[in-house]
């Protein structure tokens, strides 16, 4: 195997590749090989053993390359089963780099495989080895385990051959967990890690570290060696030469066992958690840096590792304290690495509570890393600055990321945005501040803010009669110094719109500005700078304007968009009237609610993008930082939802305002109606997006709403599966990870719920700090019951809560549940399965005439609705009736008579309304069975659409 | 773990590649593109580590250096010490330059096999197998004396076969 492997077609070939001008070029001639070598394979003749490689060398090239060479794959496989080694070899390498697992050709292998391992030829076994650890596989994990682990485990083996069977196993083990048990395996692991051949160790702490990060339970008798081994390589003793790397006993075997070291909770053995401790402090003391990179490199390694475990082990404040200066110092250092790794790290620590202090002390340093050439560098520097923000330094850190903001790279500037608008609020000093930090940021970021964020000053500065002028000066100065991003001419229009009059004698100014920005506005930026010239021309004298308001609405009273065009004729009409002064006054404050973006916040869970919260106690109480005057909600999608409604349904009532026999009665009536402070926020933020929350979702909320710290995994199941499950059944399991398990049982009567949380320990040790809380929803009146602060090992709590309905809502209330385990808070954010269909009653003896003549009577949309689906998997009719039965339905049967649709009627029982009658009809495609019409009629529009919202998820899977 | 360890040259060319993952040619060609928009894009001067959740989902790490015309990226989970990797990497070129005597981008393009099983020798299964170079090049030698013995007996074949093309 010399230059080119000895092929000379190999090498003219990649010859010919290298001499291709163009990507068309190349891809004709690896047309043109392909077909030839396929007429090779094919034809009779057979071909030598040096043609065979040769050709398979190059597929293996023109994979690389990208082409697809699936034809090939039968050739490899066959030179696997060769007696030849150098065929042998040429069909291993292929096969794992071509074959993927589950394929069916893997299957083709195992056999020669498992002859491989058994031959007696170490080289046979090494190959056979590398191809299973590389492609993996169940079939391999179940048909050649034993193999394996036999030749990990037999004293006949030789070294070489025993650290890839280690490797192997731990890709079997991943692959199916079954292939060992601890009470059997821990024992020989130890055996292993007495091994003195330091290649042998290194695999087989690899192994280890595989296998406790799923399950450390049962392996604690191997810690006394794991830091035995960690003591030989920290202090060097018995290292080959050939192992150390710089001048450094093997530093992947150092960080590889203080990892491992890492998944066990606590260390029991005193003697060792001594020894432990003292090499951990000296790696620390005597940190040096040096001039030779790798060294320097690998120095760090164990550095930063060490750092971590200290962490985890939770070893007192003061060698923390000291990590943390260490920290500092490289935070400032030339080398970039070593720069990126001190920020990374100081972020970890910044989760130890104590350590805050510490790290606060290197804020300056952090701030000029935002600066950083390195775009990997500055990210870290936000993230821990946004980790460290608090109380005191908010300020600080607000300026210097609003001043970093217009510089910051733009694969950045969304996050930045988020947390410059989390850290504002969650940290405000002053309403004046907070709203003048949000005016700046969407002036610099617009297109990062989302609605929530300007309804939110809005809200606040309607509530805060302070603030009104110096709001309304600003964004005045905003425009003029050429502002015009949408969001910014919103806010701006609607505070100048309100608050302008404030601002003596810049109404004309006020105006001008606007109408500037009027053009080329979006449509819903346009309907509130209409919604302010109509407040300017009631209140503002001056003639002038009011004429060029006048003819602005007229020429607005013809455009072809319909809820432009209407609100200018009704402002045009109405601002004649007299009553005009009365309707266009200054809003009537907000009623106090929590904010939403606060609200965004408490479900914060796995993924990490905003741990700030993460244990660090009192920082979710923090949100009331603003006055409790101050937190209305205007911004919830609640309030989109529930108040949306509302516009359609005024437009049927007489408007009090409005005077008798006017033509436009009715439209002013909706003129009326439409500025309120709920329906003007929901139209807004109707327009703005389906997705009231923008961008703020992706990142605040969890996607599998899984846990955090501590490693918890969720087992079992998914979290969405099980409350599916839970919405048509009574009982069964809502969470469950490796240490909790969350059963749930309820009973529903009328609008009264009663749920009874199962929460079981499956841990060794107690699950302490446990918290339940349900943040709350208008439509529920949720009532947790006593939750014991701790729940003892293997031991079950349970945990009533009682519910009651009090309207229909499309809002699922949320569950939040908090343990600590091995020191590490986790956070689970899920869902309580609680439904609109949970308090539907059963409807006894449907009369058929009754029904119909109920159907008829309730008219479209909203309190009709109906919507045509597609199904990924043929709906079994009876398992859709039992679905519709389960989910609350009376299911009538025989009103329909074909056996395809089911017709259901159930009655909903709620606080406000008592009891509404539901009524549902679903006709299936009685060919393929994959689409289906659903209606559901009911008396109320939420209900109706939050029922056909339920089934049409429930049906879809 | 490491999910993939990639040499590419600095106009996007994948010299050698190994997935320890379950991935199609077109997933590999996406994670193979997209990791050398990121490398590729970057100064000298700057760190060694790229953060990017679109190449694998989150959770994982680009760890890369950058040797004259290739650019040899690992991407792994968070559970590899990136200062590890880094080291790993030098190791690889260290042992590549022992067996190849000043290897460069040529020398990998024309013995990719060789190059390979190399890589073979120190990282099996997406885990370090072995970090001591010495031990990898004399390990390889030790495979080529096998090979070359074959090589030998199929001489004859081999010296008679026409030249293909």
């Amino acid at each position: 195997m010399s230059s080119g492997g000895g092929y000379r077609g190999l090498q003219n070939f990649i010859n010919e590749i290298r001499q291709c001008q163009s990507k068309e070029g190349e891809r004709a001639r690896i047309d043109k090989e392909l077909a030839n070598i396929r007429t090779k394979f094919k034809q009779d003749r057979g071909l030598s053993s040096y043609e065979k490689k040769k050709y398979i060398w190059k597929l293996l090239y023109i994979y690389v390359l990208g082409y697809d060479v699936e034809f090939g794959h039968m050739e490899a496989v066959a030179l696997i089963s060769s007696t030849k080694f150098s065929e042998k070899q040429v069909g291993y390498i292929a096969a794992s780099v071509l074959l993927h697992e589950n394929l069916e050709f893997v299957r083709l292998v195992i056999n020669t495989m498992q002859k491989d391992l058994v031959s007696r030829d170490e080289n046979y076994q090494c190959m056979a080895l590398t191809a299973i650890a590389n492609m993996g596989g169940r079939e391999f994990a179940e048909a050649l385990s034993g193999e394996v682990l036999k030749l990990l485990i037999s004293s006949s083996t030789r070294n070489v051959v025993r650290k890839k069977a280690a490797l192997c196993v731990l890709r079997l083990f991943r692959r199916n967990p079954d292939i060992i048990s601890s009470d059997t395996f821990a024992l020989k692991m130890g055996n292993l890690l007495q091994e003195r051949d330091l290649g042998v160790l290194i695999s087989s702490m690899s192994l280890l570290c595989g296998i406790v990060a799923k399950d450390s339970q049962g392996y604690e008798v191997v810690v006394p060696k794991v830091v035995a081994v960690l003591e030989r390589v920290a202090k060097g003793i018995d290292i080959p030469q050939d192992y150390t790397y710089y001048g450094i006993p093997s530093p992947w075997l150092h960080v590889k066992c203080l990892r491992v070291l890492h998944y066990f909770p606590v260390i029991e053995n005193d003697g060792v958690w001594t020894k432990l401790q003292e090499i951990l402090r000296r790696t620390i003391s005597s940190a040096p840096i040096d001039k030779n990179t790798n060294k320097n490199n690998a120095l760090h390694a164990i550095l930063f590792e060490s750092i971590s475990l200290m962490m985890h082990l939770n070893m007192d404040s003061e060698v923390l304290s000291q990590c943390v200066t260490l920290l500092g110092k490289f935070v400032s250092i030339k080398e970039p690495n070593i720069r990126y790794l001190g920020l990374e790290n100081m972020s970890r620590l910044s989760l130890v509570p104590e350590m805050m202090q510490t790290i606060k002390a290197h804020q300056e340093q952090i701030v000029v890393s935002l600066n950083d050439p390195d775009i990997s560098v500055r990210r870290r520097a936000l993230d821990l600055l946004f980790r460290v923000c608090d109380r005191d330094n908010s300020h600080e850190i607000v300026d210097k990321l609003l001043a970093y903001l217009t510089t910051a790279d733009f694969a950045i500037r969304e996050e930045l945005a988020l947390k410059i608008a989390i850290l504002s609020e969650k940290f405000a000093s002053s309403l004046q501040w907070y709203v003048d930090v949000i005016i700046s940021l969407i002036d610099k970021a617009g297109d990062h803010v989302s609605d929530q964020v300007w309804f939110r000053v809005v809200q606040i500065v309607t509530n805060n009669e302070e603030l009104q002028a110096h709001c309304a000066s600003n964004v005045l100065r905003k425009l003029q110094d050429g502002s015009s991003h949408e969001t910014m001419l919103k806010l701006s229009a609607y505070v100048l719109g309100e608050f302008g009059q404030l601002l003596r004698g810049e109404a004309r100014e006020i105006f001008h500005l606007l109408k500037d920005r009027l053009g080329s506005a979006t449509p819903a930026a346009k309907g509130l700078i209409l919604s302010a010239f109509a407040k300017i021309l009631v209140r503002c004298g001056d003639e002038d304007i009011s004429q060029q308001i006048r003819e602005t609405f007229q020429r607005y009273g013809t455009i072809p968009d319909a809820e432009l065009q209407q609100r200018s004729v009704e402002y045009a009409v109405l601002s004649a009237k007299k009553e005009a002064a009365t309707v266009m006054a200054t809003m009537p404050k907000f009623p106090e609610r929590e904010s939403s973006l606060l609200k965004m916040m408490q479900p914060e869970g796995g993924e990490g993008s905003l741990p700030a919260a993460r244990s660090r106690a009192g920082m979710d109480a923090a949100g009331d930082a603003l006055p409790a005057a101050a937190s209305g909600d205007l911004l919830g999608l609640d309030d989109a939802i529930e108040a949306a409604p509302v516009v359609p349904l005024s437009v049927s009532e007489p408007a009090a305002a409005a005077p008798q026999g006017d033509p436009l009665d009715l439209l002013a009536g909706l003129s009326v109606a439409e500025p309120t402070p709920a329906a003007d926020a929901a139209q807004a933020s109707v327009a703005a997006a389906a997705d009231p929350f923008g961008g703020f979702q992706d990142l605040t909320a969890p996607q599998d709403a899984g846990g955090e710290g501590a490693n918890a995994r969720v087992e079992g199941g998914t979290v969405e599966g099980w409350y599916s499950k839970l919405c048509i059944s009574e009982k069964g399991v809502l969470y469950q990870d490796q240490y909790l398990q969350i059963g749930l049982k309820a009973d529903y009567a009328k609008a009264q719920g009663r749920i009874m949380l199962f929460l079981g320990n499956k841990h060794e040790g107690e699950l302490g700090q446990v918290q339940i809380s349900v943040p709350p929803v208008p439509a529920y009146r949720i009532q947790p019951g006593q939750v014991p602060a701790s729940i003892a090992a293997k031991a079950q709590v349970q945990i009533p809560i009682a519910v009651s309905c009090v309207e229909p809502t499309l809002d699922v209330p949320k569950l939040q549940v908090v343990y600590r385990v091995k020191g590490d808070a986790v956070k689970l954010d899920l869902q309580l399965p609680v439904v609109p269909t949970k308090f539907f009653s059963p409807v006894a003896n449907v009369d058929a005439n009754a029904f119909f003549s109920a159907w008829k009577a309730i008219p479209d949309a909203p309190l009709k609705l109906q919507q045509i689906c597609q199904t990924q998997q043929p709906l079994d009719m009876n398992r859709t009736r039992a679905l519709v039965g389960s989910a609350g339905f009376t299911v009538a049967e025989g009103m329909d008579p074909s056996q395809s649709n089911v017709v259901g009627v159930g009655a909903f029982n709620c606080e406000i309304s008592g009891e509404t009658v539901v009524m549902l009809r679903l006709e299936v495609d009685p060919r393929s069975h994959q689409q289906y019409r659903i209606t559901v009629a009911s008396n109320n529009a939420l209900l109706t659409s939050s029922t056909k919202e339920f089934l049409v998820r429930e049906l879809g899977r | 773990m490491i999910r993939c360890f990639l040499v590419i040259n600095n106009f996007g060319k994948p010299r050698l590649m190994k997935f320890y993952e379950r991935l199609s040619n077109e997933e590999r060609q996406r994670v193979i593109e997209s990791a050398y928009g990121l490398v590729s894009k970057r100064l000298e001067d700057l760190c060694n580590f790229v953060e990017d959740d679109s190449l694998f989902g989150g959770e994982t790490q680009l760890i890369y250096r950058h040797f004259a015309t290739l650019y040899f990226i690992v991407i792994c989970d968070k559970a590899e010490s990136e200062l590890g990797i880094l080291d790993l990497i030098q190791v690889y070129v260290e042992t590549l330059d022992k067996s190849f005597e000043n290897v460069c981008e040529l020398d990998i393009i024309f013995n990719q096999q060789k190059a390979g099983l190399i890589l073979d020798q120190m990282v099996t299964g997406g885990l370090v197998l072995e970090t001591n170079s010495q031990e990898i090049v004399s390990k390889y030698k030790e495979l080529e004396r096998n090979m070359k013995q074959q090589e030998r007996e199929l001489k004859s074949p081999v010296a008679s076969s026409p030249r293909t093309f």
